[in-house]
């Protein structure tokens, strides 16, 4: 997802094959407007170009309007303040989106020390999920068919695993997105929250229990029996 | 069998092994639930899937979920006029 785009990869290698300065010389090669090495940060323009990217960034894993918002503020003035130590060698979308992943995950931290997680807490279990004491299904998981490369390409079963999420305890849908949308490994979501690493796993675990139960009665048609 | 190992339990080890490896006996112990419980294969495979689908769409460069949300032009004025003010100051 942070790869570097080919283009700088591109001017990097040319210019120390050629052994050359880049000015002038790789200048064709050197398309984007907005050098990444420009002297004077251009706040407009990333309000312009990348506000709404940013935005949805955050509303993804902060779900408040207000929040994402502040988030996307905080982001911007902090690039303003720290543009002298973007080194161009990343895109600068992908620069203010690690900036931006820094202040999401300090709004969790927060968070996190407001609510603790006691994981022999059945109550904040679906209830729905579970047969009381039995530790049973109470409705037992169907059969699904579902091709991942379709269901990825498909507007309405995200609008649907939207509104699942939207259903989510907040802090269950917190870590699930850095876990599957960020990618981070639990080390690193644990250390950067302060969750420990057991409460983490409850959290998951309940999350994806929940998003499965939401989607298996929203999308996935159980296979009728007769 | 599920006296011993409910259901409950092994969801829990299904949703683990999404995010670390598991011990030889929690994988043992796991598979023995499953070979006998259709519900918790159906679910193993079901998390797994909502997973991989999530993934795809990161990798596919896109950190966020599908949306036609957008800053509303009160709150994108907000920023502009805050980084404004912001950039007109050198930084300390």
């Amino acid at each position: 997802m942070l790869s570097v785009p080919t283009r700088c990869r591109l001017v990097a290698r040319i210019d120390i094959m050629s052994g050359q300065s880049l000015p002038g010389h790789a200048e064709g090669l050197l398309m984007e407007p907005q050098s990444a090495r420009s002297p004077k940060p251009n706040p407009d323009r990333w309000v312009d170009a990348y506000a709404d990217t940013l935005f949805r960034y955050a509303l993804t894993r902060l779900r408040r309007r207000q929040d994402a918002e502040d988030a996307v503020q905080e982001t911007l003035l902090a690039a303003l303040q720290g543009h002298r130590e973007f080194r161009g060698d990343s895109a600068e979308l992908t620069w203010l989106i690690a900036i931006l992943r820094n202040k999401v995950v300090d709004r969790i931290r927060i968070a996190s020390r407001e609510i603790m997680v006691d994981p022999s807490d059945s109550t904040i279990d679906s209830m729905d999920d579970w047969c009381g004491a039995t530790d049973r299904w109470l409705h037992a998981p169907k059969p699904w068919s579902g091709d991942p490369s379709k269901l990825v390409e498909d507007g309405e079963f995200w609008d649907q695993i939207r509104k699942c999420i939207a259903g989510l305890p907040e802090r269950q849908a917190q870590v699930f997105a850095l876990r599957t949308f960020d990618e981070l490994e639990v080390e690193e979501i644990c250390k950067q929250t302060g969750l420990t690493t057991t409460n983490l796993w409850v959290l998951l675990h309940r999350a994806r229990t929940r998003l499965r139960a939401c989607l298996e009665g929203s999308w996935f048609a159980p296979e009728s029996t007769p | 069998m599920s006296a011993v190992f409910s259901c409950r339990e092994a969801s829990r080890l299904a949703s683990e092994a999404l995010d670390h490896p598991l011990s030889l006996r929690q994988r043992m112990t796991l598979r023995m639930h499953t070979m006998m419980c259709s519900a918790c294969t159906s679910y193993a495979a079901q998390i797994t899937l909502i997973d991989t689908v999530f993934r795809r769409r990161a990798q596919h460069g896109a950190p966020h979920l599908p949306t036609s949300e957008s800053l509303d032009v009160a709150a994108r004025e907000r920023i502009r006029a805050r980084l404004k003010d912001s950039s007109s100051v050198p930084p300390a």
